[in-house]
């Protein structure tokens, strides 16, 4: 036997091979999984050197500190200014969060104790946490609160446990090993490592497993499947091994309170740190550097620039994690949104959506053009996407793990437009190809839209007589919802519609969601129909309402026009079709017989395809299937102008 | 005065195996986890074939001495962490008896032990309760198990209780068999939650302390809240495998 040792500098030599081992090959002490963190020991003294107000200033203030369980290292500091002359409303803006890492190697002793306290407290916290949570992945879970809550004796590893997924692109052995060597999920999640309010479904383990060891990751689990929980998990994994210590999280406008309320829910012990405000106050919060976690909206991304990624000159802050929620914002790769997410100091980055594919397959390099630039190119097959991509996208869909989730039941109701509706119709249908025929080669899309809109406006209410055929479909199904004590969506791609069905529905206590609604409100406006019981309608605008909400108490959902895209759609059903669903989820989509609508519902189930043959790797689909010029012309029999196909 | 200052309790737990046969090669691994069971060292060997004079000299307990004598000291030996305990899945480990700086375990899935008497031991049980011979017919098993006590002469079926301890440490040696060489009344049977554990009556520390098994108990339960006892063997096989992949 030959002594050779590897992964120690110097190679050891041995006087007799007989009697050892032929080597010790290598000894790692794994890598910066396991580096200690030490808690601070005199918090008095650390944090009046970090905080400063918005210029820069030092604050005079006094400390309090809170420890969040008993776990140890476990410490959050809430500082707060004594400055007499600030007032309130400053105060409390003043107010920031310390978080520290809890030290990887607890004490003995502080352990022992917290485990026998805790079998102490398990039946009074079952008996609270019992009632069945609301939101993403929270709601259908064995067993009941207690149950959940108890800590066994022993805790007991599953036959197949959820490991942390090696990614491809690591190929340094120990870094490799780092990741092999690491608990499986259900240790992490377990009561000792992480406490989680509800045991996570097992799609959702190994969504955690995927995005824990990914540089940059697409999840692209279908809505409701809970890819915020998911996204949330990793985060607090990583925070908690060290691998990350700042984060951003990027989302659209109306959906920050609600991921910060989701934060709260799934990892109550993580700051969070929304910006917001003037500019001075949004250039300090993104220029803190010890805020764990801020969250942004891609409306601010361009605007503040300056402040996360200023020219010529180094950037404050390098985020460790970037993730954009509903990332189809910035699938075109070319739009200033894109361009201002990209140019974000990062070291590692996911989006999340639900619909990777949009329109067509560029939306996916358009994403990828954020996560890892040049990694997809453009003008590649649907196969050769999907074999491209396929380690870093990571999609899920309920038919597939969500076997026990209540059936969605589509029915398309087809609406014959009243006689006055429909004369309003044809007339302006006749109007407007006469006129797009008289245009010849000068005719554009936007003139084509317009009358599209023109006529689907038409199939809502005639605008001569203020009849519907489709709101008097509507209000018969909703007497049935309410009748039944049940809550229904009530979805339109116009506010103006929505303004018209308010009173028209008044018997059944409408509320709105929509642009127009003030984001203040917005969470009042859930809360009532949530809550109260007279309440059975919302109205809600497809742009504002058909993301990140969780409305899983809501049994019907009716499209009162159609959207161009069916993954928009998908996204508003999907606000009642999710984890936590009482019952089956009843679909209404209405559709005017013989007129546009039914045209272009043809239209959005071709697109539904092309997103199936990208994201499932089938073959020999058409490729392009997006709305075409050819195809919006179409829908007037008309061809496409020579000028436009240049 | 000065008081004199108390001994912190180990905050870390060593998993040893081995795996492989003398013929392919042995490779040992050594995982050190933390009170969560997060890793804090990793050692493992290359493959350890015996030459000619090791298999004759040491003939049957050979695997006992590549396993206990070589690589578990070579790799035990590596680390400077202060151990509760050493886990092995690997009964030929137990060779190292209590060579080692800490309480060398045994441990057990609960797959590989008999978690109920089987009816000829309940009959055996009733046997030696009543003192009247069951009509079992050609049963020259049972009656072994019951009068063979070498393995725990401390360990007389005096109840049930004591019967089923018995039984699935034996079942689970009888399982993987023991190696020659082992001292099988050095270890006690101990149920932690699904799982079994052989641990060890006469461990004396590097310091001279000698520590019992209510002790070892206690200190593994400490990690058992957070730790499966058989899960972390899993990581030194896939470990390993990722080792030999990357040549």
């Amino acid at each position: 036997m030959t002594g050779e040792t590897s992964g120690t500098n110097e190679p050891e030599r041995r006087e007799n091979a007989q009697e050892t081992p032929d080597a010790v090959r290598f000894s790692i002490p794994v890598r910066s999984w396991n580096r200690r963190v030490a808690a601070p020991k005199t918090l008095s003294v650390l944090c009046p050197r970090r905080l400063l107000d918005e210029n820069g200033r030092r604050l005079e203030i006094e400390t309090k500190s809170l420890r969040l369980g008993a776990r140890p290292g476990d410490v959050r500091v809430f500082a707060i200014p004594v400055d007499s002359r600030k007032k309130a409303a400053n105060v409390e803006r003043n107010v920031e969060s310390f978080y520290f890492f809890p030290q990887d190697e607890p004490d003995a002793d502080a352990l022992e104790k917290e485990l026998s306290g805790a079998k102490k407290a398990n039946g009074e916290r079952g008996a609270k946490e019992g009632k069945d949570g609301d939101s993403d992945g929270r709601g259908k879970f064995d067993g009941d609160g207690a149950e959940k809550a108890s800590v066994p004796e022993f805790f007991e590893s599953p036959e197949n446990p959820t490991r942390i997924r090696v990614p491809n692109d690591v190929v340094k052995m120990e870094d490799r090993l780092g990741y092999i060597l690491q608990p499986p999920l259900e240790t992490w999640l377990g009561r000792r490592l992480l406490e989680m309010p509800f045991e996570p479904f097992g799609y959702q383990k190994q969504g955690v497993a995927f995005l824990y060891g990914s540089q940059f990751a697409v999840l692209a689990d279908e809505m409701g499947l809970g890819k915020t929980m998911q996204a949330i998990t990793t985060i607090r994994l990583l925070f908690r091994s060290g691998e990350c210590r700042r984060v951003l999280l990027v989302c659209p406008k109306p959906l920050v309170t609600n991921w910060k309320r989701e934060f709260e829910f799934w990892a109550p012990e993580i700051p969070v740190q929304i910006i917001e405000g003037k500019s001075d106050r949004r250039k300090w919060l993104w220029r803190l550097p010890n805020a764990p976690l801020r969250i942004a909206n891609y409306e601010l991304l361009n605007r503040d620039r300056e402040f996360y990624a200023p020219e010529g000159e180094d950037p404050r802050v390098v985020f460790d994690l970037v993730v954009l929620d509903e990332s189809q914002r910035i699938k075109n790769k070319a739009n200033v949104t894109s361009e201002a997410a990209r140019a974000i100091p990062r070291r590692r980055n996911w989006a999340l959506t639900g619909t990777p594919v949009e329109n067509s397959a560029e939306d996916l390099v358009g994403i990828f053009e954020f996560l890892s630039p040049g990694y997809l190119k453009s003008g590649l097959k649907p196969s050769e996407i999907s074999k491209t991509v396929g380690e870093y996208i990571l999609r899920r869909t309920k038919d597939k793990v969500l076997t026990d989730l209540p059936p969605k039941l589509i029915r398309d109701a087809h609406v014959d437009l009243t006689p006055e509706q429909y004369e309003s119709y044809r007339m302006a249908q006749e109007e407007g190809e006469i006129r797009l025929n008289e245009m010849g080669d000068s005719v554009t899309l936007s003139h084509a839209f317009e009358l599209i809109i023109r006529l689907k406006q038409i199939c809502n209410f005639d605008p001569a007589t203020g009849e519907s055929a489709k709101l008097d479909r509507l209000v018969a199904d909703l007497e049935e919802v309410a009748s039944s004590g049940r809550k229904a969506i009530v979805f339109s791609q116009w506010v103006a519609t929505l303004e018209r069905l308010r009173p028209k529905l008044a018997r059944f206590g409408p509320v709105e969601y929509s642009g127009r609604t003030p984001t203040k409100e917005r969470d009042a406006v859930i809360d009532k129909f949530r809550n109260d019981p007279n309440c059975h309608v919302i109205l809600m605008s497809y742009g504002a309402g058909s993301v990140g909400l969780n409305l899983q108490f809501a049994e019907y959902v009716f499209l009162f026009d159609r959207w161009w895209n069916p993954a928009v759609e998908d996204q508003a059903i999907n606000r009642a079709h999710r984890i936590g669903a009482a019952g089956p989820v009843t679909v209404t989509r209405f559709v005017s017989v013989a007129t546009i609508e039914e045209k272009i519902d043809r239209i959005l189930q071709e697109k539904r395809l092309l997103s199936e043959a990208i994201l499932s790797d089938a073959k020999g689909l058409n490729y392009s299937m997006g709305l075409s010029q050819d195809d919006i012309f179409g829908l007037f029999n008309l061809k496409a102008p020579r000028s436009l196909k240049k | 005065m000065t008081r004199p200052e108390e001994k912190k309790r180990p905050t870390h737990l060593g998993f040893l195996t081995a795996l492989g046969d003398p013929a392919r090669g042995v490779i040992g691994g050594f995982l050190i986890l933390n009170l969560v069971g997060r890793p804090t060292e990793f050692h493992c060997t290359a493959p350890v074939r015996p030459n000619r004079a090791q298999e004759i000299l040491y003939g049957a307990t050979l695997e006992g001495f590549l396993c206990g004598e070589q690589i578990a000291q070579a790799l035990v030996g590596r680390t400077k962490t202060e151990l509760a305990a050493i886990l092995t899945n690997n009964p030929n480990i137990l060779t190292a008896g209590s060579s080692l700086k800490a309480p060398l375990a045994m441990v057990f899935r609960r797959s590989d032990v008999c978690a109920e008497p089987s009816d000829e031991e309940k009959y055996a049980v009733w046997e030696e309760k009543t003192g009247r011979n069951a009509d079992l017919g050609a049963a020259p098993s049972t009656n072994r198990r019951i009068d063979d006590e070498n393995w725990a002469p401390e360990e007389r079926c005096k109840d049930e209780t004591n019967f089923r301890r018995r039984s699935f440490f034996y079942d689970a040696f009888e399982r993987t068999p023991p190696t020659p060489g082992v001292d099988y009344s050095a270890w006690r049977p101990v149920a932690k939650g699904r799982n079994r554990l052989a641990l060890p009556t006469d461990f004396v520390g590097p310091d001279g302390r000698a520590v019992g098994v209510d002790e070892i108990s206690a200190r593994l339960d400490l990690f058992f809240k957070s730790i499966d006892s058989v899960e972390p063997f899993e990581r030194i096989r896939l470990a390993i495998e990722e080792a030999q992949k990357s040549g």
